[in-house]
């Protein structure tokens, strides 16, 4: 070690004075508490999923909207295939150093946020259908019993609700992203 | 599901718990000195730590020897620390530094006093930029330049200067509060 270096030690003994002890049972508790919540978080997702999903597919064929509910299904389809993937993929494995490891979680937010993009696409491409077939429906309003509008705008609900939910999943990946690139900045500026 | 299974079985066996022993013995104090370098709030940093320990612990399986021991557990922590710092920023300081750091436990008073230096140095630490707070507390462990080079992916010749910068800085810092 150069000279430079050496004249750490004086504050190096000092650093080293106190040494904290942790037993296992701490970590394994922390892990396993880590493993709830994740646990929870994601039976929470799934019920909420399958919930909506079944009460759009419902709607739509109590009131014998046979497009809608096609369309239901599809939409529900999609999201839950991107959902999947988004939680299937591993966590990023880390690089060979920090600033490796940081550019590859960027990466992964990156890859996030697209898929998170893909179903919001898909979502309004929804909307739009729904406003499509509501708008056919209120042509003729007389006629239109008032179950289908109102099961229309229950749909249009639900796909507002998956759309609020992916601007949420967005918004906490894109700040997430932002903290990690501040500190790549912060650690690669000198 | 894949975050929820990389976090590890629910239960150890007797190798695991073994493992995960000698691991703490070896590297707990360091995993909390770095923490508490980030974190000023005790339970924060006292989190901080177990975060650590736990992704060391998951990654324990993946070490393949292509560095020491230390520097593996150094380049988990300091990731960590990272995603920490990231979130923390953009929080409100909740618990202001102060020069005056009491330990909390009643101890011998050298041991004390010892404690409150060490508290106080700390202190000092987290006043500096990121940029030198790392290579800072990694010297202060003591790795060598090349192996804080391979810890945060800088060149030797940044660890260097960065080195020089943050020991003036620490050093201007306590003269300054020691005048006071």
């Amino acid at each position: 070690m150069s000279d430079e270096f050496g004249q750490w030690n004086s504050l190096a003994k000092l650093w080293h004075t106190e040494s904290a002890a942790v037993s296992t049972a701490d970590i394994e508790q922390h892990a396993r508490r880590q493993r709830q919540g994740l646990l929870a978080l994601a039976i929470a997702e799934a019920a909420g999923f399958a919930l909506v999903f079944i009460g759009a597919v419902w709607i739509s064929m109590h009131t014998a909207l046979i497009a809608m509910s096609a369309l239901t299904i599809v939409f529900f389809a999609t999201c839950g295939f991107l959902q999947h993937r988004m939680r299937r993929e591993p966590p990023p494995s880390g690089g060979y150093d920090l600033l490796s490891s940081l550019e590859i979680s960027i990466a992964r937010e990156d890859w996030n946020l697209a898929q998170l993009g893909i179903g919001r696409v898909v979502t309004f491409l929804t909307f739009f259908a729904i406003v499509m077939v509501a708008s056919n429906h209120l042509r003729f309003i007389e006629t239109t019993p008032a179950s289908k509008l109102w099961s229309l705008f229950a749909i249009a609900l639900i796909v507002f609700a998956v759309l609020l939910w992916n601007v949420f999943l967005t918004r906490r990946a894109r700040t997430r992203k932002r903290s990690l690139e501040s500190f790549f900045t912060r650690l690669t500026t000198p | 599901m894949s975050d929820i299974a990389a976090l590890g079985p629910p239960a150890m066996t007797l190798a695991d718990a073994s493992s995960l022993q000698r691991m703490l013995r070896a590297y707990a104090p360091m995993c909390h000195r770095l923490a508490s370098s980030h974190e000023a709030n005790p339970e924060s940093a006292r989190d901080l730590a177990q975060d650590i320990l736990v992704a060391v612990w998951r990654a324990w399986p993946a070490f393949r020897q292509q560095c020491s021991e230390r520097t593996y557990v150094a380049r988990i922590a300091q990731y960590r620390i990272a995603t920490h710092v990231g979130r923390a920023v953009r929080e409100p300081r909740l618990t202001p530094l102060s020069d005056e750091l009491v330990a909390g436990e009643p101890t011998p008073e050298d041991h004390a006093i010892r404690n409150d230096e060490r508290a106080y140095l700390t202190a000092h630490v987290r006043q500096l930029p990121i940029s030198l707070r790392e290579v800072a507390v990694l010297l202060l462990e003591g790795f060598s330049p090349t192996e804080i080079a391979d810890t945060l992916g800088l060149t030797p010749n940044a660890v260097s200067i960065r080195g020089l910068r943050a020991r003036e800085l620490l050093r201007a810092s306590l003269e300054n509060s020691d005048e006071r």
